[in-house]
């Protein structure tokens, strides 16, 4: 089965995908960037990281694992498909 | 692996994940709509500001390739003698889906 990396950048004041995410039946990873950190309330079922450099120029402490670009980069290796919400 | 960053906008983190990718990884960038602004020589930002020319510039140094959109270019005032020093024009309908059919992974910053 296909596996996706989902991409946020905006916040979910703004745009939420959450149930979008949840709807996906496969393997599934989000990692949010910039305003996207302030996403409280993640999907279920779905591995989450968040850009650390992003979370902490906003004074976040995230629920999800703390990446780096490095990182991401390894997770856009890994998943079949990336989606940007 | 080859992956195509496509940026749309005045983005760090496009040019922060090029870098990333950059250490082990083919990189093209295709940019276009406001996102060719990033590829504009001669930028003087304010301070704390990134000046996205220089830091583009040093990626296309580290083998980054970058086309940018000629039609977005023009209808933003911008020609092409006025792009960074290795940044060329392209054709969103000609190279995009040649850039897309290149890459194993497609990227859009928004």
């Amino acid at each position: 089965m296909v596996s996706v990396l989902f991409l946020l950048f905006k916040s979910p004041f703004e745009k939420n995908v959450t149930e979008l995410i949840e709807s996906f039946e496969c393997k599934k990873a989000v990692v949010f960037f910039e305003d996207a950190v302030y996403y409280k309330s993640y999907p279920e079922n779905t591995d989450v990281f968040v850009l650390k450099d992003d979370a902490e120029a906003r004074g976040i402490t995230p629920k999800g694992k703390m990446i780096n670009y490095d990182k991401v980069v390894e997770l856009i290796e890994e998943y079949d498909r990336v989606v940007t919400l | 692996m080859k992956m195509l960053i496509i940026l749309k906008t005045c983005s760090n983190t496009a040019i922060h994940l090029a870098g990333a990718g950059l250490k082990r990884h083919s990189i093209k960038m295709f940019c276009y709509g406001d996102g060719v602004a990033v590829t504009k020589n001669g930028q003087e930002p304010m301070r704390n500001f990134v000046n996205t020319g220089k830091e583009i510039e040093g990626l296309i140094n580290n083998g980054l390739d970058v086309v940018v959109c000629g039609s977005c270019a023009r209808a933003r005032g911008i020609k092409e003698n006025e792009l960074i020093l290795g940044a060329r024009i392209g054709k969103t309908g000609k190279d995009l889906p040649e850039l897309i059919n290149w890459a194993d992974r497609v990227i859009t910053v928004k």
